[in-house]
C-alpha cells in the first residue's frame, strides 16, 4: 500500500501547534421543519480541516452533505431550519455563536462556496465583473474601478480569455464550464482560507469537469486554500481530495485518508457505493446494487442506519444507535463489524471488469430495426417576422447508424453534440431538415396522421428527468395507462390490470397504481416512465439520459432493470448518456458524436477501451478512475476549451481546433470513413493522412 | 442598447397605421347611412345630409377618406367637431390632455408609493404577520370599485371634514397648491387597486427571486441584506411588476374617465362622453387615436425598460 501523500504528490500543510485548527465541526446536529416537528437533518456531524487541505464529504442525495456544508457557511434557510447542536469552530471562533453581521463578514471573505449549478448561480440581471467587484467591495473598502481590476484579475486567472473584455459581459454570454470559473473567480477574490465547493462539476461534461478540477487543483497550490469538496462521486474524489468523509442518513460513516478508503474501506456503504459503480462489473452482466433506497428524515432506523441495506448486517446492528469509532490507522466508521469484515479495496473491485467480458450472443439480423441515413436538423437562428433568419445552427448535421433487434448502442458526447436531438427526431419529436429514418424498413419521416402513430408504437422514448416527465397531477395507473387508451382503446378495469402487469414489470407492485408521482423517489419515476414507455410493447426504446439525474445505487438499479427488460422481451435501446462508463457497460456498440456528427462507432469495447478518435480517447480519459492510485498516474488528455458553436462549426474536421494531434490537412479537408477490421467506423485523418495509424488505437501514437 | 430601442421604435410603426386605421373605421360601424345618422337620423333634411356628406368626404371611396384623414392626421389637423364651438379637435384635446395626463400620472404616483413599499415587505417576510396583513389590504384594494372608493373618499374628507375640496380642477401653472388639493382625492381613488396589484405581483416575484440559487451566491459572498434585496433581488423581481405597470396605465387611462365625472375634472373623459352623446365623429376618432397612441408609447416605455432589466432580452 502506497500512502495518501506520495500518490497525491502534495503533502497538506500540517498546522503548527500554535496556530488553532482551520476548520473544525464537532457534533453538529441541524434539524428542518416538518409537518410533525422539528426533524434532524444532519446528526452528530464531526470533521476538521487543516490549511491547504482537501477533505471530501460523500454521500447520495439525502445524506446531509450539502446541509452540512450549508450550516459552516451560516446559511441554514432560517424559519424552517436550525443548528439545534454542537460547534464550529473556524480558526477558534465558535461561528455559531457570532451575530449576523459578524457572520456575513466571514462569508466570502475568508469561507466562500461554489455551487453545482453554474447555470443559475450568477445573477443574470448583472455583469460578470459586477458580481466580482461587489463580492471584494462588500469585505474591502475599495473603489469600483479597483473591484473592476480585481474582477479582470481574478478572471484571467481562472483562465477566462480576454478577461478585460469579458468582465464587462453578462452570465448568459458564457458557457457553463466558463460561468464555473466565473464562480471560482469571485469566490477566491478575497483569498479565503477555506473554500467550499459543493458538486461543482456535476453538472458539466467530464471534458469540462476534467478542466475545473486542475484549475481548482493549480489554484489551491498557488493560495494555500483548504477545500471542503462535497460530491457523490467516487472518481473526483480519487482525482482532488487529501482525506474523505462518507455520509449516510445524516451522519458521517467513515472517515479516512483517500488512500486508505480507497485501500481498505471500513464501512460497508462505502464499498456498496463502489461497487455499485458501472465500473466494477463486467459490460452486459448485472451490476452490484444496493437494496432499497436512503431513508427520509422521519424514518430513520434505531440501529445502524445503513442496516436494512447491508449485505454484512447481523442481527445486532439493528438494537442500539452506532457509534463513529477511531481505527487504528487513523480511520473512523460507524460500524459494528468494521474489525471482522473484510471489504474490498477499489483495485479489487475495478478488477472484476478489467477481462472486458461477454454481452451474450445475439441473433445478428440482416435487417436491421431502425436504420437512420443522413439526419440532418438546422435550426434557423435569428430572424423574426420581418427579417430572414441569418443562418442555423447545425445541431445534427448528417447522421447515419442502424440498430438491430435486440441490440443497443450507445451514443455519447459532450452537451452540445447533438445527442439529444437524435433521439427527438428518430421519435418523431422533432420534425427532421433531411434524412431517413426507418424502422423495420418503413420510412417514418414523411409518415402523417394514423400511418404515423402506428409507426410510433414502435419506438418509445424515456426521458432524462423523471421529477418533471410525469404529469404531477395525473396518477401512476393514469400516466402508464394513457398510451393504451390512446391505441388501444382500453378502460376501466382492463386497462388497470394491463397497467399492473406493466408495474409488476419494472419491478412496481400494482398497489401503486392510484398514487401520485411526489410519494416516489427518483429511481422509481423513472421506473414508472420505463412501464409508461413499453405500454405499447415497442421494440425499440430510446433512452435519453435516463439515469443520469439519479444517485449511483439507484442509477444501477435502473440499468439492471433496463438489461433485465432486454433479454426478456428482446428490446433495442438507443442509449444516451453523457457518462461513457454507463454506456460502456449496457451498450453493444457505441457511437461517439461531437458537433452534430459522429467521430466514431463501434463495438463497445473497442470504442470505450481502445479509442480511434482523439476525441473519444480525451472523452476516455476525462473520466476520472475510482482509485487514487490509477487517477493521479494515469495519462489524461485534458481538452482545451469548450465545444465550438454548432452554429459556426469548424471547417475540416470539426474536432481539429481542440485535437492533440492535429495536422494541416485536419483543417481543410472531411475526414472520410475509415473502417478498421475490428468492426469500428472512424472519421479522422490519423489513420489515412500523415503518420498513417491505419486503425489502430489512438494511444499508439507516441507522446 | 441603442439598436435594442431603435428596434423597438421600427417595429411600431406597422402598429401605429394599423390603429389608426382601425379608429378611422369607426365610420364603417355607424349603423346605415353614415352621412344620415351623423345630420341627425330620420328627421334631417336632404339638404343637411348631403352637406354632411360633403363635409366628412363620405362620397369618396373608404381608402382616399382614410389617407386624407391620416394625413391631416400626421400634420396635427383632426378637424373640426361637428357640433358646437369654434376649437378644432386638436386644440380641444391639447387643453383637456394635460389634466388626464395629470390625473393618470398621478395616480401611478399613488399605485407606486403604496405598491412597491408594500411589495418588498410582504415578499421578504412571506407568511410573516406583516405579509398577511398586507395580503389582506391589498385584497381590498383590487376588489374595492375605484367611483365607490371616490365617492366615500368625498364623504370623509370633503362632506365631513372639509379637508379637501369634493370636486373641481385648477390648472398647476395658476395655482400649484390648488391643484395638488384637487388632485388628492382622484389620484387615491384611481391609483389604489393599482397599488394593490403591483404589490401582489412584486410579492410573488420578489419570493420566487430570492429563492434563486443567484441569491444564494450573493449571500454566500457576504453582500450586505440591503444590497441583496434593494439592488440583486429587485432587478430581476422589476420585470413582471413592469408587465402589470404596463397594463395598470392602460386601466388608469380608462379610469380617469368615470373619476373625472365624479369629481367634475374637465379632462378627456367629459370631453369625449359628451362627443358619444351627440355623435360627434371627429371628436371620438381624435380622442381614440390620442389615448391609443399613448398606450402604445407607454407600452414601448414597458418593453425598453424590459431590455433594461434583463439584458438576455436586449440581445434577442
Amino acid at each position: 500500500m502506497t500512502d495518501a501523500a506520495s500518490i497525491a504528490g502534495r503533502v497538506p500543510v500540517v498546522a503548527t501547534t500554535t496556530e488553532p485548527r482551520l476548520l473544525a465541526v464537532d457534533s453538529l446536529r441541524v434539524e428542518f421543519a416538518g409537518p410533525a416537528g422539528w426533524l434532524p437533518v444532519v446528526e452528530d456531524v464531526s470533521f476538521t480541516i487543516e490549511r491547504g487541505e482537501t477533505l471530501g464529504i460523500v454521500g447520495e442525495s439525502g445524506s446531509g452533505k450539502t446541509v452540512s456544508s450549508l450550516a459552516v457557511m451560516g446559511l441554514i434557510p432560517k424559519g424552517n431550519g436550525r443548528v439545534a447542536e454542537g460547534t464550529i469552530e473556524f480558526e477558534g471562533r465558535n461561528l455559531l455563536e457570532l451575530d449576523a453581521d459578524a457572520m456575513r463578514r466571514v462569508r466570502g471573505d475568508e469561507i466562500s462556496m461554489i455551487f453545482q449549478e453554474p447555470m443559475t448561480s450568477l445573477n443574470p440581471a448583472f455583469t460578470i465583473g459586477k458580481q466580482i467587484s461587489d463580492a471584494v467591495r462588500a469585505h474591502r473598502g475599495v473603489s469600483r474601478s479597483a473591484g473592476r481590476k480585481r474582477a479582470v484579475e481574478m478572471l484571467d486567472r481562472v483562465g477566462i480569455p480576454d478577461a478585460d473584455k469579458r468582465v464587462d459581459q453578462y452570465p448568459h454570454e458564457f458557457s457553463g464550464g466558463m460561468r464555473q470559473r466565473a464562480m471560482i473567480a469571485m469566490a477566491l477574490s478575497c483569498d479565503p482560507k477555506l473554500l467550499i465547493a459543493d458538486e461543482p462539476t456535476t453538472a458539466l461534461d467530464v471534458t469540462v469537469q476534467a478542466q475545473i478540477l486542475d484549475l481548482m487543483r493549480s489554484l489551491q497550490e498557488e493560495m494555500g486554500t483548504a477545500i471542503l469538496f462535497v460530491t457523490h462521486d467516487f472518481g473526483v474524489v480519487a482525482d482532488i481530495c487529501d482525506r474523505v468523509a462518507i455520509m449516510y442518513a445524516g451522519q458521517i460513516v467513515e472517515q479516512a485518508s483517500v488512500a486508505a478508503v480507497f485501500a481498505r474501506p471500513r464501512h460497508p456503504y462505502s464499498e456498496g457505493l463502489l461497487v455499485s459503480m458501472p465500473q466494477a462489473a463486467r459490460a452486459g452482466e448485472r451490476l452490484t446494487v444496493i437494496p432499497g433506497q436512503v431513508p427520509a428524515p422521519g424514518a430513520i432506523p434505531v440501529g445502524c442506519r445503513f442496516q436494512p441495506r447491508c449485505s454484512y448486517a447481523e442481527p445486532e446492528c439493528g438494537d442500539v444507535p452506532v457509534e463513529l469509532v477511531t481505527i487504528a490507522d487513523g480511520s473512523s466508521a460507524r460500524c459494528l463489524r468494521s474489525e471482522v469484515v473484510q471489504l474490498r479495496s477499489a483495485a479489487e473491485v475495478l478488477s472484476l471488469a478489467t477481462s472486458g467480458g461477454e454481452r451474450g450472443e445475439r441473433e445478428v439480423s440482416p435487417e436491421p430495426l431502425l436504420a437512420v441515413t443522413g439526419l440532418v436538423k438546422h435550426f434557423p437562428v435569428g430572424g423574426g417576422v420581418i427579417r430572414r433568419a441569418q443562418g442555423s445552427v447545425r445541431a445534427v448535421d448528417g447522421v447515419d447508424f442502424s440498430i438491430s433487434p435486440g441490440e443497443t448502442l450507445g451514443l455519447v458526447g459532450e452537451s452540445g453534440s447533438g445527442k439529444s436531438t437524435v433521439a427527438r427526431l428518430v421519435v418523431g419529436l422533432l420534425p427532421a431538415t433531411a434524412g431517413s429514418v426507418a424502422i423495420n424498413g418503413e420510412e417514418t419521416l414523411t409518415l402523417k396522421g394514423k400511418s404515423m402513430r402506428d409507426a410510433r408504437r414502435h419506438m418509445q422514448i424515456v426521458f432524462q428527468d423523471p421529477y418533471s416527465s410525469l404529469d404531477p397531477r395525473a396518477t401512476i395507473g393514469d400516466s402508464v395507462g394513457e398510451p393504451l387508451e390512446i391505441y388501444e382503446n382500453l378502460r376501466g378495469r382492463k386497462r388497470d390490470e394491463r397497467v399492473a402487469e406493466l408495474l409488476q414489470l419494472v419491478g412496481l407492485g400494482s398497489h401503486v397504481l392510484r398514487r401520485q408521482p411526489h410519494e416516489f423517489s427518483g429511481g422509481q419515476r423513472q421506473r414508472v416512465a420505463v412501464a409508461r414507455a413499453l405500454a405499447l410493447e415497442p421494440r425499440l426504446l430510446v433512452c435519453d439520459e435516463p439515469v443520469s439525474a439519479l444517485d449511483v445505487s439507484t442509477q444501477s438499479q435502473v440499468i439492471n432493470l433496463l438489461g433485465d427488460l432486454q433479454e426478456r422481451l428482446g428490446l433495442a435501446y438507443l442509449f444516451i448518456a453523457h457518462d461513457l462508463s454507463v454506456v460502456e457497460h449496457i451498450s453493444h456498440r457505441i457511437a461517439v458524436m461531437y458537433l452534430g456528427r459522429i467521430v466514431e462507432i463501434g463495438p463497445a469495447d473497442e470504442v470505450a477501451r481502445r479509442p480511434r478518435h482523439p476525441y473519444t480517447e480525451a472523452l476516455v480519459s476525462a473520466i476520472p478512475t475510482p482509485d487514487p492510485d490509477v487517477q493521479r498516474t494515469r495519462k489524461r488528455i485534458v481538452l482545451q476549451g469548450d465545444i465550438p458553436s454548432p452554429a459556426n462549426p469548424p471547417s475540416g474536421c470539426r474536432f481539429h481546433t481542440r485535437c492533440p494531434y492535429v495536422m494541416d490537412v485536419c483543417r481543410h479537408e472531411d475526414p472520410p470513413a475509415y473502417e478498421t477490421e475490428v468492426g469500428t467506423t472512424v472519421y479522422c485523418h490519423l489513420h489515412t493522412s500523415g503518420p498513417v495509424l491505419g486503425g489502430k488505437p489512438v494511444s499508439l501514437i507516441p507522446t | 442598447m441603442g439598436s435594442f430601442i431603435l428596434r423597438r421604435v421600427l417595429a411600431l410603426i406597422p402598429l401605429l397605421l394599423l390603429i389608426t386605421f382601425i379608429v378611422y373605421a369607426l365610420v364603417l360601424v355607424i349603423p346605415g347611412d353614415p352621412a344620415r345618422t351623423l345630420a341627425g337620423g330620420t328627421k334631417a333634411t336632404p339638404q343637411a345630409v348631403q352637406a354632411m356628406r360633403l363635409r366628412l368626404h363620405l362620397n369618396e371611396p373608404i381608402y382616399q377618406q382614410y389617407w386624407r384623414w391620416l394625413t391631416q392626421a400626421l400634420q396635427g389637423n383632426l378637424g373640426k367637431p361637428l357640433f358646437g364651438g369654434s376649437q378644432t379637435v386638436a386644440e380641444g384635446i391639447r387643453t383637456r390632455f394635460p389634466v388626464t395626463l395629470s390625473l393618470a400620472v398621478g395616480a401611478m404616483f399613488v399605485a407606486l408609493v403604496i405598491g412597491v413599499p408594500a411589495g418588498i415587505i410582504s415578499g421578504i417576510r412571506a407568511g410573516s404577520w406583516q405579509d398577511r396583513s398586507t395580503t389582506f389590504g391589498t385584497s381590498l384594494g383590487i376588489a374595492v370599485p375605484d367611483f365607490w372608493l371616490a365617492m366615500m373618499l368625498v364623504v370623509v374628507f370633503a362632506v365631513k371634514t372639509h379637508l379637501l375640496p369634493a370636486t373641481g380642477y385648477v390648472s398647476i401653472t395658476k395655482d400649484p397648491l390648488g391643484w395638488l388639493q384637487d388632485m388628492i382625492l382622484p389620484c387615491l381613488a384611481l391609483g389604489v387597486a393599482g397599488g394593490a396589484s403591483i404589490a401582489r405581483q412584486l410579492r410573488g416575484a420578489l419570493i420566487d427571486v430570492l429563492d434563486q440559487d443567484y441569491i444564494r451566491t450573493a449571500r454566500s459572498m457576504g453582500l450586505k441584506n440591503r444590497k441583496i434585496i434593494g439592488v440583486y433581488a429587485l432587478k430581476n423581481a422589476a420585470t413582471p411588476v413592469l408587465t402589470v405597470i404596463g397594463l395598470q396605465f392602460a386601466y388608469l387611462l380608462g379610469g380617469t374617465f368615470i373619476i373625472e365625472q365624479i369629481f367634475s375634472i374637465p379632462g378627456l373623459g367629459s370631453y369625449i362622453l359628451g362627443a358619444i352623446d351627440t355623435k360627434d365623429l371627429p371628436v371620438i376618432q381624435g380622442v381614440v387615436l390620442v389615448t391609443a397612441v399613448i398606450f402604445v408609447f407607454v407600452n414601448l416605455v414597458v418593453d425598453i425598460s424590459y431590455g433594461y432589466l434583463s439584458p438576455k432580452v436586449r440581445a434577442q
